[in-house]
């Protein structure tokens, strides 16, 4: 209702104004102005803004329509100066029978005169804004003085430093005016309207803010004037209006407006005004503002900053020895001088003076405000833990106070490394961060430890010493709790274990969080192995106590040994007795993990996990062959043949195990040479686990696989040729012969042949045949001495005779079939460029 | 028809990713239809994430470090006139040997053989099949013996870094190098070949004094490494034209090999 009603006198209103204005300027534009007229109409349309009808939105449209009519009137006047003498008018006006429109004629002639040459400007000047004071309505008041500011921004002297002065007082005093009355608009009405006289001040807010921002304008005011005679007086108004809205408005205006540079030197006597706020000031609003800019400053102009702050520590000297001499008059704590240049004990001083002073703000506000002394510690003292040590022992402190709404606190947490352009900061903080940390819910401990570790490997962050090994890994303390052992398992002793409920089925975050753990060993780096070692088993002190977690980290800590051996080869730097550590340490690590297979903790997932230990052990096995330690590289090829024995239950883990043994044990080259007795033990075994596989595909597949292991023959890279004079040639090729047994290799084709022989599917057992055909023909082409012409022939017979046997239309064989005519195809290309593939029969 | 052959990350066992100029070259998009990876990913489920972004075609092979049983260990894919064969390595006997790769192409009837293990790219034609082994592509560690030629490399650089500080502990380096004389002059006189592949004396272990140990620097070691690398393979009726990706010191280098399937 009260809105029609507002914009129906806002229409009624609108157009008197237009007929006014357009009154006005047909008596102004005619040939003989009738100025006398036009001043009538104009203050006719004037008298409009008499009203107290319109909300300061709709006043405000009125407000712009009028100063549109007024320009013309200036317009008219600068024009016709000479014939129209300004002073008289000035003088003239002063007799409007209304208030309203007689101060707007009366600024409207006086800027014009203040454009004229030689016009006492001054007098001028302080008259209207002595008059400006006959409106005491708060809208009405302060539009007019908006008006007055508006026409004389362009005009006020600034030449002389006693015009400057006037010019800031004048301007000063028009803010501390405007605001008075914004204020006081807050006191008008029914106190039921608060709500809607709050949304009408923010409308009008810009209004008294402009003041400001004309000083801001002002290039002639240097940061010392400001600080001097500017500042104290616009924070006194500030501090003196009590009005939560203004000091908001208002400090945020001045951040915003003035430079840096000003801020920073003056920044002592900001903060100090702002403890005398009123309550239900949001502090922290302001301060961030505040110290970002400051932040942005120092990256912007650090070396401009250098000379403030030394600028500042002269003036803060100045003011010490000024203050001795008025020490007892200091009348409370909150006004003790601050003595330190450093800017972040000037923030963190403060915010101990704040929580002192204002017990009514919020652990929100305060945390923000923290966060943000953090941020600009780190940006001006980088180098300076100790304060942000300070700053988290401030915090900790505070949270003790309250166990609500703890999730304000995670921003804090995370500044350091967020902020942070080197993440080892966060190593060097003293406890007060931890115990910091572990206040806060294990979710956002959590969150924090996975983000600092992130960045930790975002940017390879080596870790080369005990302290920041254990340091980081304590930062991560809170996943190194072990699994909830949960109460199902009384009722484990009850029902029995239902091995798909049982599952420890982790969360995707859990996994994640252990996926970066694992690769945060990456980041141990000594460049002595052997002190690289030591860091690793305090990695390991702390993996330990994950549970059964230890499945993801665990790998990557046994490579790490695996690695270090290897450089240590490389370098004839390994002790043995340093080595039987190391060993040890790999044997048990392997062990836990192996635990964890065998006491069913992770059900169907442990057969591939024993997978993984044996592949660990074979891998170990290797490096020790290759650093000529052949008994312990035995001892770990027994470890591995036990975890196959006793852990690989599935019958594809069984077989592809077997391949990675065989595998391993061909790339040996001195435990064969060193002793060969192990080694025959070792092969004979691994080809003996081949028959026993629970397939006869497999068994048949792994004994003609294992036909390798007694023929082993290392073909020299290209670039080893010219160095290895006593390689022996055969063929082409430079090769170093490691073993070669022809006898035991048709043993084992043999013996696959019988296996593959004895299946009862025919089509299997065909294709198998091919398969042994192949590699056969592999040891042929090797120079097995008996593999010959007639074994060969004598295998393609069989193969034929099968395939008749069968019948060629038997599309069961198909497959079998086009892979013995693929084998044949081969055998014929050879024979154009190996004259010994000619007498293998090929029909 | 653009397809990825990747493989052998070991991540977290090995290596801590992919270095992230591959990760930028491999962001998501349309070009690339396949993703044929190799395996050994290991436990490291945002490797795996990051893979099937690449195209929502993915296929994988079990690696001897995956934990998922339930991965095939060889797989076989057609191509208008080129048939693709997928494995991971380590069911390969001897690993990576040519003739057990060409006698495993025939098995599988493919004309390109995609395989890995060795952590070592390389492409080359043997009886008219195309193999192909994309590396590592995090350069991830590998229990194979270094080359000859790489440790020659290395020792190179040693001897330099070596003279250098031979006013600190130049005793030491004498003896070294006289050491190294010995050596030598072992192989060149032993009758049989030394079968070890890089290490000096066989026999006799030398085994350093404990207070040797305070002074090791192994970090030019670092270079030993496997270099991080992938491939891309073009299929266009019976021309695979293959791009190798290799990551060297941060910078990326792309080499091309093309194959054609004989009729």
């Amino acid at each position: 209702m009260n809105q029609a009603l507002d914009s129906k006198t806002l229409e009624d209103s609108l157009l008197i104004v237009k007929q006014q204005i357009t009154l006005m300027r047909k008596c102004l534009e005619s040939k003989n102005p009738q100025f006398m007229d036009a001043l009538k109409h104009a203050s006719t349309f004037l008298s409009e803004l008499r009203t107290n009808k319109l909300s300061p939105k709709l006043y405000y449209e009125l407000y712009v329509l009028v100063f549109d009519g007024l320009a013309y009137l200036s317009d008219f006047l600068k024009e016709s100066h000479q014939t129209n003498h300004l002073a008289d008018l000035y003088e003239l006006v002063q007799y409007a029978g209304n208030i309203v429109p007689r101060l707007y004629l009366m600024i409207t002639i006086g800027s014009v005169y203040m454009s004229i040459e030689n016009a006492p400007k001054l007098e001028i000047m302080k008259d209207m804004l002595e008059m400006s004071a006959g409106v005491q309505d708060p809208i009405r008041g302060l539009f007019l003085r908006y008006y007055l500011s508006q026409k004389t921004k362009e005009l006020l002297p600034t030449e002389t430093e006693s015009e400057l002065k006037e010019t800031i007082q004048f301007t000063i005093t028009n803010f501390i005016e405007m605001n008075k009355l914004w204020v006081r608009l807050k006191h008008q009405g029914h106190s039921s309207e608060r709500e809607r006289r709050l949304k009408e001040r923010k409308e009008l807010q810009i209004l008294v803010g402009s003041n400001l921002v004309r000083i801001s304008q002002l290039d002639q005011i240097d940061k010392f004037y400001y600080k001097e005679s500017i500042l104290p007086k616009v924070l006194e108004q500030i501090v003196q209006c009590k009005d939560s809205l203004a000091q908001e408005y208002l400090l945020d205006v001045i951040i915003q407006v003035f430079p840096d540079e000003f801020h920073l030197l003056t920044l002592d006597d900001f903060l100090q005004s702002t403890l005398h706020l009123s309550e239900g000031f949001s502090m922290n609003k302001i301060l961030v503002t505040l110290i970002n800019r400051l932040i942005d400053f120092q990256k912007r102009e650090p070396a401009n900053v250098k000379v403030i702050i030394s600028e500042l520590s002269t003036l803060t000297l100045q003011k010490d020895e000024h203050e001795e001499n008025h020490t007892e008059e200091s009348d409370s704590e909150t006004t003790k001088p601050q003595t330190s240049s450093n800017l972040f004990e000037k923030f963190y001083d403060y915010s101990h003076l704040l929580v002192e002073n204002k017990p009514e703000l919020n652990f929100k506000d305060l945390s923000l405000i923290l966060e943000a002394i953090c941020k600009l510690s780190l940006s001006y003292y980088p180098q300076d833990y100790e304060n942000i040590n300070k700053v988290f022992g401030f915090a900790l402190a505070l949270i003790h106070q309250t166990t609500q709404h703890l999730e304000i606190w995670e921003p804090l947490l995370k500044t350091p490394i967020c902020y942070n352009f080197d993440p080892k900061l966060v190593l060097s903080l003293d406890d007060n961060y931890k115990q910091f940390a572990s206040a806060l819910p294990t979710a956002i401990q959590s969150a924090n430890a996975l983000y600092i570790l992130e960045k930790f490997l975002e940017q390879d962050v080596r870790l080369s010493t005990v302290e920041e090994v254990k340091t980081l890994y304590e930062l991560l303390a809170v996943w190194f709790t072990s699994e909830d052992s949960s109460d199902s398992n009384t009722n484990s002793l009850l029902f029995g274990t239902d091995s798909s409920k049982n599952e420890p089925d982790e969360s995707p975050e859990v996994v994640s969080q252990y996926e970066a753990l694992a690769k945060s060993i990456h980041l141990i780096h000594h460049t002595n192995p052997y002190k690289h070692f030591e860091l690793l088993e305090i990695a390991k002190s702390f993996m330990s106590k994950s549970g059964s977690r230890v499945r993801y980290t665990y790998p990557t800590l046994l490579f790490a040994v695996i690695k270090l051996i290897r450089k240590l080869t490389i370098v004839q730097k390994l002790n043995a007795l340093k080595l039987k550590q190391f060993c040890q340490f790999f044997s048990a690590t392997n062990t836990e993990l192996l635990t964890l297979v065998s006491n069913g903790t992770l059900q169907s997932e442990g057969g591939v996990l024993a997978q993984t230990c044996m592949n660990l052990n074979l891998s170990m096995a290797l490096i020790l062959d290759q650093s000529s330690h052949i008994d312990l590289s035995y001892e770990f090829f027994i470890n591995s043949f036990v975890i196959y024995e006793e852990s690989i239950v599935d019958s594809r883990l069984q077989f592809q195990c077997l391949l990675s043994i065989i595998g391993t044990l061909h790339k040996c080259r001195n435990i064969v040479n060193g002793n060969e007795d192990n080694f025959d033990a070792l092969i004979s075994k691994t080809a003996l686990y081949g028959s026993k596989l629970l397939k006869k595909t497999d068994q048949c597949r792994a004994v003609y696989l294992a036909s390798h292991l007694w023929w082993i023959i290392e073909e020299l890279d290209e670039e080893d040729e010219i160095e290895s004079e006593t390689a022996k040639t055969s063929e082409d090729e430079l090769q170093v012969v490691i073993k070669t047994d022809n006898k035991k290799v048709l043993e084992c084709l043999q013996k696959s042949l019988r296996i593959a022989d004895s299946c009862l599917e025919t089509n299997v057992s065909l294709e198998l045949f091919v398969e042994i055909l192949s590699r056969s023909l592999y040891f042929f082409i090797h120079g097995n001495e008996l593999i010959t012409i007639k074994y060969l022939n004598g295998l393609i017979e069989l193969i034929q005779n099968s395939i008749l046997t069968i019948g060629e239309e038997n599309t069961s064989i198909d497959t079998p079939t086009k892979h013995f005519q693929r084998t044949l195809e081969y055998i014929r290309q050879q024979a154009q460029i190996d004259s010994r593939f000619e007498e293998i029969k090929d029909r | 028809m653009l397809l990825l052959a990747i493989g052998d990350f070991h991540i977290p066992d090995r290596a801590s990713s992919i270095p992230a100029k591959f990760t930028k070259l491999l962001a998501p998009g349309d070009k690339i239809q396949q993703v044929l990876c190799l395996g050994n990913v290991c436990e490291s489920p945002s490797t795996l994430e990051f893979l099937k972004g690449i195209s929502p075609d993915f296929q994988m092979v079990k690696g001897e470090f995956d934990r998922d049983l339930s991965l095939p260990t060889s797989l076989v894919f057609n191509y208008d006139k080129l048939k693709i064969g997928l494995i991971n390595g380590f069911n390969v006997i001897p690993n990576a040997d040519p003739l057990s790769l060409l006698t495993q192409a025939r098995l599988m009837n493919v004309d390109v053989l995609v395989s890995g293990g060795t952590h070592k790219i390389e492409a080359y034609t043997l009886d008219g099949k195309f193999f192909i082994n994309p590396g590592s592509a995090t350069g991830a560690f590998t229990t194979k013996a270094p080359s000859k030629a790489d440790l020659e490399a290395l020792n190179v650089d040693k001897n330099l870094a070596e003279d250098k500080e031979e006013d600190n502990d130049g005793k030491e380096d004498k003896d070294n190098k006289e050491r190294e004389h010995q050596k030598q002059a072992n192989e060149k006189t032993s009758e049989k070949p030394s079968p070890q592949t890089f290490k000096g004396e066989t026999s006799n272990q030398v085994t350093p004094d404990e207070d040797d140990l305070d002074n090791i620097n192994t970090d030019s070691l670092e270079q030993l490494d496997p270099i991080p690398s992938f491939c891309l393979l073009d299929i266009q009726g019976n021309v695979c034209t293959l791009y190798l990706y290799t990551c060297i010191d941060g910078d990326v280098k792309v080499d091309k090999v093309s194959y054609r399937k004989e009729d």
